[in-house]
C-alpha cells in the first residue's frame, strides 16, 4: 500500500514550505465551487481526472458541505505542510529500465538528532535535492535513468563521506540498478563495505566495478588488498601484480605483493617487495612492522629490532581520485577533525592540513585542534605555518603545554635557545612532570655546563616517560661529568635503563666505558665491562666499540690486547681522515703499551656532554616520540 | 520489550542471508528489521524461495550444543551497570563470573559480579535500566549442589548464599579472578573493582573474609583482569592486576560517533596506567614489586591477562592485552623481573603493525604441537587475533588463513576461550560478543540498548583451521546480548565443558553443554605440594600412535573471569591414552599412568615418576 505521503505527493500537493504545484491548484481549482459548470457536470474526484461517482454528477458543489471541507482540507494541508512521512524516499520505488524492471529500495533516514548543525543541514538537503529528483521522475517527463543515479550516487557520496553506512548503500545500490554501466556505483560499493568490515561483499562490489572498466587500476588494487585479507591469495596475487605496473599505486601493490608473501611464509620473498615499498613511500611507516617480522623469521633478529623502533601508523598512499572527492563532501567540524586525525596517523600530512583548516574554520576556538595543525604544517613542510599557528592558539591559551612545547621545540631548531628554555620553563610551571620539556632543559643545561641541573631535569624525563632511554643515558652522562664521586649513581642509573632497555647501544656503551675506565675502583668491573664491550663490538666494530674494548681489556688485565686493538683503531682512524680523534687514541694506546689502564672513559670535550638542538620533527611527528628525543 | 534476549529464536545467520537480513549484525544506520531486496525476479526463484526456507527451518532446529540452564539451575541474576545517559567509560566493560569449588564438595560454585549506580549524586532512579525492586546490588556467591535430572543425568542446582558467605562485596565490580593464594586448600577470590580491588579470603567453613588491606593489594584506579600465578616458583602464589586507564567518573568526558551522536569514549582520551605485580610472601601479605620487576615500566590499557609458559623454559610469563595499544608478553627472566618481548614476538600488534582493541585473550595449543599458542578478541572491524606460536616464543598471526578473521569482523568480541566443547580433542573457540559503540540501526528501531550482539562457537577443523558453527549449534547462538565475561567449567561434571556468560546489564546465562560427553574423555586436578591446584602447570598426554595433547591448568584468561583449574580433555576416537606428563610449577616433570576414562581422577606433586628435561 502505498503511504499517503505518495497518495499527497500524486496529487500534487507540496511538501512543508515547497510552493504549490500546478497539479494540486488544478486540482483545487476543479474542487472549488465556482469551477462547477452551470450544468453541474465536471470533475471533482480525488484523482485529477477522474469522473465524480455517477450519482454525484450533476450535482452543483457550490456551497456543498463536503467540497468546503475538502477544500478546507486541501488548504491546511498546503500551508501548513504534510508531516515527515512525505517522503518519497522512504519507500521502494519500482522502474522500468533498458535492462527490466528494478526496485530502488528505500533510503533509511540517519539518525542525526545530535549531528551539528550544519551537517543536519548539508545532509538534509542532499536527501531533499534527491527527493526531488524522485519525485520529479515519477511523473512526466520523468528523468533519465543516468541523470536518477547520479542523484542518488551524490547522495550516497555524502552519506558514506559521514560514515552512515546503511544509507550510503542504499543509494549506491540503487544508484547501480538505475545504471548498471557506470562502474563508480559498484566501485564505491566496495569501498563502504571495506570500510565497514565485510570484505565479502566489498571484493564482489569491486569486481563488479573492474568488470566495467578493467582500465580502474585503484579498484584492482583495492580488490587485491581485500583478497588479502581474506587469505584469497591466488586472486590477490595477480590484482596486485598488475596494479604494481601503476606508478601512483605501485607502493601499496608491492606492500600488498610482500604480505601475501608473508602469508605464504615466503619471508626471502616478502623482504625485497617491503623493501622497494618503504623506499617509494616512506611516510608509510606501518611497512617496517612487516619488514621486522620478515627479518625475524630469516634469522635477522637485529635487523628485525632496527626495523621494529621504526614502525608507526602511516599506512601507504592510495592515490584515489573517487575516494578524495567524498572528502570534499564532508561537512560539520567533528567528522573534519576526524579526517584529520585519520591523515595525521596515516602520514597524509596535506590533507591533515586541509581537514584541521577547514575545521578550525568552523570552530575557530579550538586550541588543541590548532596545536594539531601547527604539526601538520610543519610535518607538511611549513614551519613558519606552525609558528603562526602555535602563536594563535597560544595566544588563545597562555598556558597550554603542547602549544608551549612545540613552540620552544620550534625556537630550538633555529637557534633561539633562549626563547625555547623560556617557553620549556612556562610548560613545566603549567604541566611539572612533562617529559618532553625537561629532556629539552636538560639538553639546554648540558649545553651551558649546568650538569646538576641537566641531570635532574633528564631524571624527570626518564620518569615521566620511561620509554625514553637517551634520557636516562643523558642523566649518567650529567652524572658523570660532575666528577667520579657521581660515577657510582651514574652506573646505577646506566644499569637500570640497560636492564629495561636490554638493546640500546648507546646505554650498553655507557656502562662498558665506566666500569673499564672510572677514576673510582668502587665503580670498576673488569669482567663485566669486557663482556658488555664484546657483545658490542661483536655486534658492530665501530671506532666506540673498539675503543670501548680496548678499555675494558686493559681493565681486565690484557693490556697486550688492548693495545693491538687500539693500535688497529688508530690506523682505521687514520685512514679515514678523521684526524682530530688521533691524539685521544695515540694517548690510550701509550698507557696499554706501558700495561697500565684507561682511567678516563671520556674526555671533557667529547660531544656526547654537548647534546645539539633537537629537530622540532620528533614532538612535531608524536609526541611523546618513541624515537629518541 | 528491553532487546532481542527475550524474543523467540529467529532463523539462524545462516538462513538470514537467504532472506535479505543485513550481512552485519553492526550496520549503524539502518533499520533492524529486514531490508527488503526486492521480489524474487523469476518464477524459478519464487519456487525456490520457500524450500529454502524449509531447509533454513530445518537448520535452525539442527542440534542444541549448548542449552540454557539458567532457569533449571536456580540462576537468576542480572547485571546492573549503573548507566544514567552519561556514557561512563566503564558502565560499558563489566562484568566477570568465577567458577570454583568454594567449600570443596568437588562440583563448581559460582561468583558473579555486580555494578552499582555510577556518578556523583546519581541515585536508581537516574538508572537507564532501573535493577529489579529488592535486588541487592553487590556480587553473588552461589553454591552447586549436584542432582540427578529427570533423565538421570547429573545436573547443578545452584543456591545464593551471598549473604551467608559474608561476601558482601558492594562496590562497582568489573572482573575476578580465584587461587589458593595462603595455601591452605581452600580456593580465594580477588576482585577488580572501580577504585580499589578486595582479595577475598576464603575461610574453610563457607565463609569468607575481606584481608585487602592486610595483605597490601587494594590500590588501584582501574582494573578488569587479573591472574594468580607463581611468577618466582616458590610456592606462593602471586598476582598480577591489569590496570586500565585513568578514568573516574569525575573525569568522565563527552565523545561522538563519525555521525555526530554521542558516543562511548575510546580509551584513548585516557591516560594509561603501569599494571601491578604483588609478590607472595607467603605470610598472607604481598609485596608490590611493580617496579623492581619493571612491569611497571610501560603503561598500558590491560584488559585481559594470561599468565603461561610462552617461550618453553618452565618459567610462567604474563601476556596482556591491551585496549587500543600494543600488548605486553612480559617475558619472566628467572630473576624476579621481566622483559616486554611483545613486539619481536609478533604478539603485540598485528600483521600490518597495529595495535587493536585486545579485549579477551587465552592461550592454548591449538595445534598440538607443544606449546601454546594465543587468541584475542576485537572490535568490530578488527576481527579476532590467532597468534600461532613456533616453540621458541614467537608467534605468527594467522587469522585470515585460520577462518577466523571474516566471521569475527562485524563483531566486538570480549570473554572467551580455547576449550574442546564436542570432546573430539582439538581445541575449539567461544567468543562472548557485544558492542561498546552504538549500533545506529538499533538506535533507529528505538532500541533501549542499542549495543547487542550473538555469540559464536568456532570449531578447530585441524591444521589450523576453524569454521563458525554457530548457525548450527542451538537457539543459544540466535540470542543477542551485551555479553562481556565468560566462565568455562564442567558445572554438571558429566564431562563436558559449560559456560556461564555475563551479560552487561543482562541475565547472566549458564550454558549447559549437550554434545561433548559422549565423546570419551578424562578429567585431571592437578595438586602441588601444599595442596591446592597448581595453576600454571603444563600437561601432556600421551596417545598410542597419535600426537600428544597438551592442556594447561589455569583459571585465568577470558575476560574478567576464572574458570575450572580442572583439565577436561576430550579424546575424540578411541585413541588409546598411555601416560600424562606433567610439568609442575616448580620446574618438577613427572610422569603419571594413564588415568580412567570418563570421570576426574587426581596427580598430585610428588607422587609421579620423575623425568628429567630434554
Amino acid at each position: 500500500m502505498r503511504s499517503p505521503a505518495i497518495a499527497w505527493r500524486s496529487l500534487g500537493v507540496p511538501a512543508v514550505g515547497a510552493p504549490p504545484r500546478p497539479l494540486f491548484l488544478t486540482w483545487l481549482y476543479l474542487l472549488h465551487p465556482w469551477s462547477r459548470r452551470r450544468d453541474g457536470s465536471g470533475v471533482g474526484s480525488v484523482t485529477a481526472g477522474a469522473p465524480l461517482p455517477q450519482s454525484r454528477r450533476g450535482r452543483h458543489c457550490h456551497g456543498h458541505p463536503w467540497a468546503a471541507v475538502l477544500t478546507a482540507l486541501a488548504l491546511a494541508a498546503c500551508l501548513g505542510g504534510v508531516q515527515a512521512d512525505d517522503d518519497p524516499l522512504a519507500v521502494p520505488v519500482a522502474r522500468e529500465t533498458p535492462a527490466g524492471p528494478v526496485t530502488l529500495a528505500p533510503i533509511p533516514t540517519p539518525d542525526l538528532s545530535r549531528a551539528e548543525e550544519v551537517v543536519r543541514r548539508n545532509l538534509g538537503e542532499a536527501r531533499s535535492n534527491l527527493g526531488t529528483t524522485l519525485a520529479q521522475s515519477l511523473v512526466p517527463p520523468g528523468v533519465p535513468d543516468s541523470d536518477l543515479a547520479a542523484s542518488y550516487g551524490q547522495t550516497g557520496g555524502y552519506y558514506l563521506a559521514h560514515k552512515l553506512w546503511v544509507a550510503a548503500e542504499a543509494c549506491y545500490t540503487n544508484a547501480e540498478r538505475l545504471d548498471p554501466k557506470d562502474p563508480r556505483w559498484p566501485y564505491y560499493l566496495g569501498y563502504r563495505y571495506e570500510q565497514d568490515a565485510q570484505p565479502e561483499l566489498a571484493a564482489a562490489a569491486y569486481a563488479r566495478a573492474l568488470g566495467l572498466n578493467p582500465d580502474l587500476a585503484v579498484a584492482r588494487l583495492r580488490l587485491g588488498l581485500v583478497y588479502l585479507s581474506l587469505d584469497r591469495l591466488d586472486e590477490a596475487v595477480p590484482l596486485l601484480t598488475a596494479a604494481a605496473e601503476d606508478p601512483g599505486l605501485r607502493g601499496a601493490a608491492l606492500y600488498g605483493l610482500g604480505r601475501t608473501a608473508q602469508a605464504r611464509r615466503d619471508p626471502a620473498a616478502a623482504v625485497p617487495l617491503f623493501e622497494k615499498a618503504l623506499t617509494l613511500d616512506p611516510d608509510a611507516t606501518q611497512i617496517h612492522y612487516s619488514l621486522a617480522m620478515a627479518y625475524r623469521a630469516l634469522g635477522k633478529v637485529d635487523a628485525a629490532r632496527a626495523h621494529l623502533a621504526k614502525r608507526g601508523d602511516g599506512e601507504p598512499r592510495i592515490p584515489d581520485p573517487l575516494v578524495d572527492d567524498l572528502a570534499k563532501l564532508l561537512s560539520g567540524a567533528r567528522t573534519l577533525y576526524y579526517r584529520g586525525i585519520e591523515a595525521l596517523r596515516d602520514g597524509h600530512f596535506d590533507v591533515a592540513v586541509t581537514a584541521f583548516t577547514e575545521a578550525l574554520g568552523l570552530e575557530p576556538g579550538n586550541v588543541n585542534a590548532r596545536v594539531t595543525l601547527a604539526r601538520a604544517l610543519y610535518l607538511a613542510g611549513n614551519p613558519s605555518g606552525a609558528a603562526a599557528q602555535l602563536t594563535e592558539a597560544l595566544g588563545h591559551d597562555p598556558n597550554h603545554p603542547l602549544g608551549l612545547f612545540l613552540m620552544g621545540a620550534l625556537l630550538e631548531e633555529h637557534g633561539d635557545e633562549a626563547g625555547a628554555i623560556d617557553r620549556y620553563r612556562q610548560v613545566l610551571a603549567a604541566d611539572p612532570p612533562h617529559g618532553g620539556a625537561h629532556h629539552a632543559l636538560g639538553n639546554a643545561f648540558m649545553r651551558s655546563g649546568d650538569y646538576a641541573g641537566a641531570a635532574v631535569h633528564y631524571a624527570a624525563a626518564h620518569a615521566a616517560v620511561p620509554q625514553n632511554a637517551p634520557a636516562a643515558h643523558m642523566q649518567a652522562m650529567a652524572l658523570v661529568r660532575l666528577g667520579p664521586e657521581r660515577h657510582a649513581e651514574a652506573r646505577a642509573v646506566l644499569a637500570s635503563a640497560l636492564a629495561d632497555h636490554p638493546e640500546d647501544a648507546a646505554l650498553g656503551l655507557a656502562l662498558a666505558r665506566l666500569l673499564a675506565a672510572s677514576p673510582d675502583a668502587a665503580v670498576r668491573d673488569g669482567p663485566q665491562a669486557l663482556t658488555l664491550a664484546q657483545g658490542l663490538f661483536d655486534r658492530a666494530n665501530t671506532l666506540d666499540n673498539a675503543e670501548t674494548l680496548a678499555m675494558a681489556q686493559a681493565e681486565a688485565g690484557d693490556p697486550a690486547g688492548a693495545a693491538a686493538l687500539q693500535q688497529n683503531a688508530l690506523m682505521a682512524t687514520a685512514a679515514a681522515g678523521r684526524f682530530g680523534d688521533l691524539p685521544r687514541l695515540q694517548a690510550n694506546l701509550t698507557l696499554y703499551q706501558a700495561g697500565a689502564p684507561c682511567r678516563a672513559p671520556w674526555l671533557d670535550q667529547d660531544l656526547i656532554f654537548y647534546p645539539p638542538p633537537l629537530p622540532a620533527r620528533g614532538p612535531m611527528q608524536e609526541y611523546p616520540t618513541r624515537a629518541a628525543y | 520489550m528491553r532487546h532481542k534476549a527475550f524474543a523467540p529464536p529467529g532463523p539462524s545467520r545462516r538462513c538470514r542471508g537467504v532472506i535479505g537480513y543485513p550481512q552485519a549484525a553492526n550496520d549503524r544506520d539502518g533499520p533492524a528489521s529486514p531490508v527488503p531486496l526486492g521480489k524474487p525476479k523469476s518464477a524459478l526463484a519464487r519456487l525456490l524461495l520457500p524450500l529454502a526456507l524449509s531447509l533454513c527451518g530445518a537448520l535452525a532446529q539442527a542440534e542444541e550444543v549448548f542449552t540454557d540452564g539458567s532457569q533449571a539451575a536456580g540462576l537468576d541474576f542480572t547485571h546492573f551497570n549503573g548507566m544514567s545517559d552519561q556514557f561512563y567509560l566503564v558502565e560499558n566493560l563489566g562484568g566477570g563470573a568465577a567458577l570454583f569449588d568454594y567449600d570443596n564438595d568437588g562440583d563448581l560454585d559460582l561468583y558473579l559480579v555486580q555494578g552499582r549506580m555510577l556518578g556523583e549524586g546519581k541515585t536508581l532512579a537516574d538508572a537507564r535500566f532501573p535493577p529489579k525492586q529488592n535486588q541487592v546490588l553487590q556480587g553473588r556467591l552461589y553454591r552447586n549442589d549436584l542432582t540427578a535430572g529427570p533423565d538421570g543425568r547429573p545436573r547443578g542446582h545452584l543456591t545464593d548464599v551471598t549473604q551467608a558467605s559474608g561476601l558482601n562485596a558492594d562496590g562497582y565490580g568489573m572482573g575476578v579472578t580465584t587461587g589458593d593464594y595462603d595455601n591452605d586448600g581452600h580456593t580465594d577470590l580477588f576482585l577488580t573493582n572501580l577504585g580499589g580491588n578486595m582479595l577475598w579470603h576464603n575461610n574453610g567453613d563457607g565463609t569468607f573474609a575481606n584481608v585487602t588491606v592486610k595483605a597490601g593489594v587494594g590500590e588501584s584506579r582501574l582494573a578488569v583482569s587479573s591472574a594468580f600465578l607463581d611468577f618466582d616458583r616458590d610456592g606462593w602464589l602471586d598476582l598480577y592486576v591489569a590496570e586500565y586507564v585513568d578514568f573516574t567518573t569525575a573525569n568522565n568526558k563527552p565523545c561522538h560517533a563519525p555521525s555526530s551522536a554521542r558516543d562511548y569514549c575510546s580509551p584513548k582520551v585516557y591516560e594509561p596506567l603501569p599494571d601491578r605485580l604483588y609478590r607472595n610472601k607467603g605470610d598472607g601479605t604481598f609485596t608490590d614489586v611493580s617496579a623492581t620487576s619493571r612491569v611497571a615500566q610501560s603503561k598500558g590499557t590491560g584488559l585481559g591477562v594470561v599468565a603461561a609458559d610462552f617461550n618453553g623454559d618452565d618459567w610462567p610469563d604474563i601476556y596482556v592485552a591491551n585496549d587500543g595499544m600494543a600488548n605486553f608478553l612480559w617475558i619472566n627472566q628467572k630473576d624476579g623481573t621481566f622483559r616486554d618481548d611483545g613486539l619481536i614476538s609478533g604478539t603485540a600488534v598485528n600483521a600490518a603493525g597495529m595495535a587493536e582493541a585486545s579485549m579477551g585473550v587465552d592461550a592454548g595449543d591449538l595445534d598440538d604441537d607443544g606449546d601454546l599458542d594465543l587468541f584475542m578478541t576485537n572490535l568490530t572491524g578488527e576481527s579476532t587475533a590467532l597468534y600461532v606460536n613456533d616453540g621458541q616464543g614467537w608467534f605468527e598471526d594467522r587469522r585470515a588463513a585460520s577462518g577466523l578473521a571474516g566471521p569475527s569482523k562485524p563483531m566486538t568480541g570480549f570473554g572467551t576461550g580455547f576449550f574442546d566443547y564436542d570432546n573430539d580433542a582439538d581445541l575449539d573457540l567461544y567468543v562472548a560478543n557485544g558492542a561498546v559503540n552504538i549500533i545506529l540501526s538499533l538506535v533507529k528501531a528505538a532500541d533501549p540498548y542499542p549495543l547487542h550482539q550473538p555469540n559464536q562457537l568456532f570449531a578447530n577443523l585441524g591444521e589450523g583451521r576453524f569454521a563458525d558453527v554457530s548457525a548450527e549449534s542451538g537457539a543459544v547462538f540466535a540470542l543477542s546480548e551485551v555479553s562481556r565475561g565468560v566462565a568455562f567449567g564442567d558445572i554438571d561434571d558429566d564431562g563436558d565443558s559449560d559456560l556461564v556468560v555475563v551479560n552487561n546489564n543482562g541475565p547472566a546465562r549458564l550454558l549447559i553443554n549437550q554434545v561433548g560427553s559422549r565423546n570419551p574423555w578424562l578429567g585431571l586436578r592437578l595438586i602441588e605440594t601444599h595442596g591446592r591446584d597448581a595453576l600454571g602447570a603444563w600437561v601432556e598426554i600421551r596417545r598410542e600412535g597419535m600426537p600428544s595433547l597438551w592442556r594447561r591448568v589455569h583459571t585465568d584468561g577470558s575476560y574478567a573471569s576464572a574458570g575450572d583449574p580442572r583439565l577436561l580433555v576430550g579424546l575424540g576416537g578411541p585413541a588409546k591414552v598411555t601416560g600424562i606428563l606433567v610439568r609442575w610449577p616448580s620446574g618438577r616433570r613427572e610422569a603419571f599412568p594413564a588415568p580412567d576414562l570418563g570421570r576426574y581422577s587426581e596427580l598430585r606433586e610428588g607422587q609421579g615418576t620423575p623425568e628429567a628435561a630434554p
